[in-house]
């Protein structure tokens, strides 16, 4: 039984349109990521699940009920922002026990959960500080406890990396997500950075233009991208029309074995990585010439002309080929995605 | 070399202009001061002539009702400037914080109060008074300062929400804090200090009104202007800067007090709006 649940979610602002028939799912527990451009309407999302913002159309339920008419403060939603939101005038610690104090609860056992956060999120000896006088991991660590310290049903997380430098970045990711798996608790994170997606997510919904495209893990959106727009979205890609004829994919770039039905006119999707560039004295039956190639340490971006196209290859930097040069491809029909022309 | 001298230069330049504005500001206090004290101070002496007191221990005389109308004043400015900014802070959150409609044109009508002469509509609110049995008592001398008063509280804390926009309050409200709790918890502390200078001004701005007061006080509510001013009409030099001088020092003493109540209240530190 999916603890969170989205059904047929509708929102206009002043006649643009956010979010369009949108739907979703969660598991207790899951760490899922919202992934798309900005403005297509993730960060709507959140705050329609956390009530901020009301639906035009549609239901949300949180394990199994709907909580369309609950509070924003009884809902059980937190949203940590991208800018953490700190309370400024209160110090670390009257940040963290913000929502146990507004919920009434007594000070003892405020004390006790205000240093169960900071050890958690190793904040010790930090507790008095205020937010101006914090680094920004720092910050966010606060904003995180403060979020965790109310217990919350679910964990909405809106672009929580993108203010950090870069290798902040990856550190907080590992934290993160090494407390989410701690804790078990439900976390949507909505991002931008589908690398960002990839590696923390137990699946990802990608929007676009307010709606979700496709939904699934990790792997399935990058190896079975179900539409051209996901396949763009998530990377490179090389696109080969051919057409299937007694179980065989016929295109310029060679015949494959498949188990499609004859068709007159089929479109394979390849991502430039599945296109391995091999000298020209291995037997293949594809063979171009290199146009452009870029030196970058352990791989080579190669574009290759074969047949009037040009093909993108990412290849291990183990052999490199020089501009002009004739080579071999190696290509692995597995990894070919078909869709329809 | 050449540069340190360059900017040497321009340091003595710079304070030689500060210390010409702030003895350009003093100057005219310390005539008022000079003059509170003098009892004779003739065309062309640089000097007065003669010393005396009658102007102080007038003010300060309790029969004299100086005083008595002084505490009137601060006590009919300080209602005035609480409940300014009681109707200014959800003015100002609407005006700040979200988009409507005709936003800009209530928002130019708010200064509306700045732009036309209170005088021009003074004797309309009269005659309603009248009638609304509003006239010739305190309540409705506070009434008619609301006038003047709210352009400068909505605009100063329209600017502030400006700045802080929602976004606070909605991450205490998605951490379970409901809409009271949230006011005062976090809109407060955050808007404290805008809250302290728009009061500041607001209680300037009342504690100097005197044709309002008179009009709708009808002379039964006498504040300290309209104590000072037959003697700054009269001509009566001694006795009026007497009178300004109070004037100005019980404005800076409410001033500071304000503040300090307010910054020991929310603790407020010295931080920028995030």
């Amino acid at each position: 039984m999916p603890q969170i649940q989205l059904k047929k979610i509708h929102k206009s602002f002043q006649d643009k349109r956010i979010l369009n028939d949108m739907n979703l799912s969660i598991e207790e527990g899951e760490m899922i990521s919202l992934l798309g451009p900005s403005g297509c309407g993730k960060t709507t999302t959140l705050k329609i699940i956390a009530g901020l913002v009301e639906p035009d159309q549609g239901d949300i339920l949180i394990n199994n009920q709907s909580v369309l008419n609950i509070p924003v403060e009884k809902r059980g939603a937190v949203i940590v922002f991208q800018d953490y939101l700190l309370f400024p005038h209160l110090t670390v610690e009257g940040n963290i026990e913000f929502g146990l104090k507004m919920a009434k609860v007594d000070k003892k056992i405020r004390k006790e959960k205000v240093k169960e956060m900071l050890s958690l999120m190793e904040l010790d000896g930090q507790q008095y500080k205020y937010p101006n006088e914090l680094s920004g991991g720092q910050r966010q660590r606060v904003a995180l406890a403060r979020a965790l310290a109310v217990e919350p049903k679910v964990l909405l997380l809106d672009e929580p990396f993108s203010n950090l430098d870069l290798r902040l970045r990856e550190t907080m990711r590992e934290f993160v997500c090494s407390v989410q798996r701690k804790l078990k608790i439900t976390t949507i994170l909505v991002t931008h950075d589908k690398d960002e997606a990839l590696m923390t997510s137990d699946k990802i919904a990608i929007m676009l233009e307010g709606e979700i495209k496709q939904y699934g893990t990790p792997l399935e959106l990058y190896k079975k991208p179900i539409s051209e727009e996901v396949a763009n979205f998530f990377g490179e890609t090389n696109y080969i029309i051919g057409k299937v004829e007694d179980g065989i994919f016929k295109s310029p770039l060679g015949n494959f074995r498949t188990t499609l039905q004859n068709t007159v006119k089929l479109k394979a999707m390849i991502r430039p990585e599945e296109i391995e560039v091999v000298s020209v004295y291995q037997e293949t039956n594809t063979k171009g010439i290199i146009t452009r190639s870029r030196y970058a340490g352990d791989r080579m971006y190669y574009m290759i002309s074969l047949k009037g196209m040009e093909i993108k290859s990412i290849s291990i930097a183990k052999e490199i080929f020089d501009v002009g040069e004739e080579v071999s491809l190696r290509i692995d029909s597995k990894n070919m995605v078909f869709y329809e022309v | 070399m050449g540069e340190y001298k360059m900017n040497k230069r321009n340091r003595t330049l710079s304070g030689f202009i500060m210390h010409i504005m702030i003895f350009l500001l003093i100057l005219p206090l310390l005539v008022l001061v000079v003059w509170s004290f003098s009892k004779s101070w003739p065309w062309p002496n640089i000097f007065p002539q003669e010393f005396g007191l009658r102007g102080i221990l007038h003010v300060l005389d309790p029969s004299s009702r100086a005083l008595k109308s002084l505490l009137l004043s601060i006590r009919l400015s300080l209602v005035v400037t609480i409940v300014t900014l009681i109707l200014s802070i959800p003015a100002a959150k609407t005006l700040g914080v979200y988009s409507f409609k005709g936003k800009q044109f209530i928002k130019m009508l708010v200064l509306a109060p700045i732009i036309v002469p209170p005088v021009a509509v003074g004797m309309g609110i009269h005659l309603t008074f009248i009638r609304l049995g509003l006239a010739n008592r305190f309540i409705g001398v506070v009434l008619v300062h609301l006038i003047p008063c709210l352009p400068y509280g909505i605009r100063i804390l329209t600017d502030v929400f400006e700045i802080i926009g929602e976004s606070m309050e909605q991450q205490a409200r998605v951490l379970g804090a409901n809409s009271i709790q949230t006011f005062t918890n976090i809109t407060l502390p955050l808007i404290a200090p805008g809250l302290i200078s728009a009061g500041s001004l607001v209680f300037i701005v009342s504690f100097s009104q005197y044709f309002l007061t008179f009009l709708i006080g009808g002379g039964r509510i006498i504040t300290f202007p309209m104590m000072m001013f037959p003697y700054i009409q009269s001509g009566d030099r001694m006795m009026a800067s007497a009178y300004s001088m109070v004037f100005i020092l019980a404005t800076l003493v409410v001033l500071i007090m304000m503040e300090k109540a307010i910054k020991s209240y929310y603790s407020t530190k010295n931080y920028f709006y995030l």
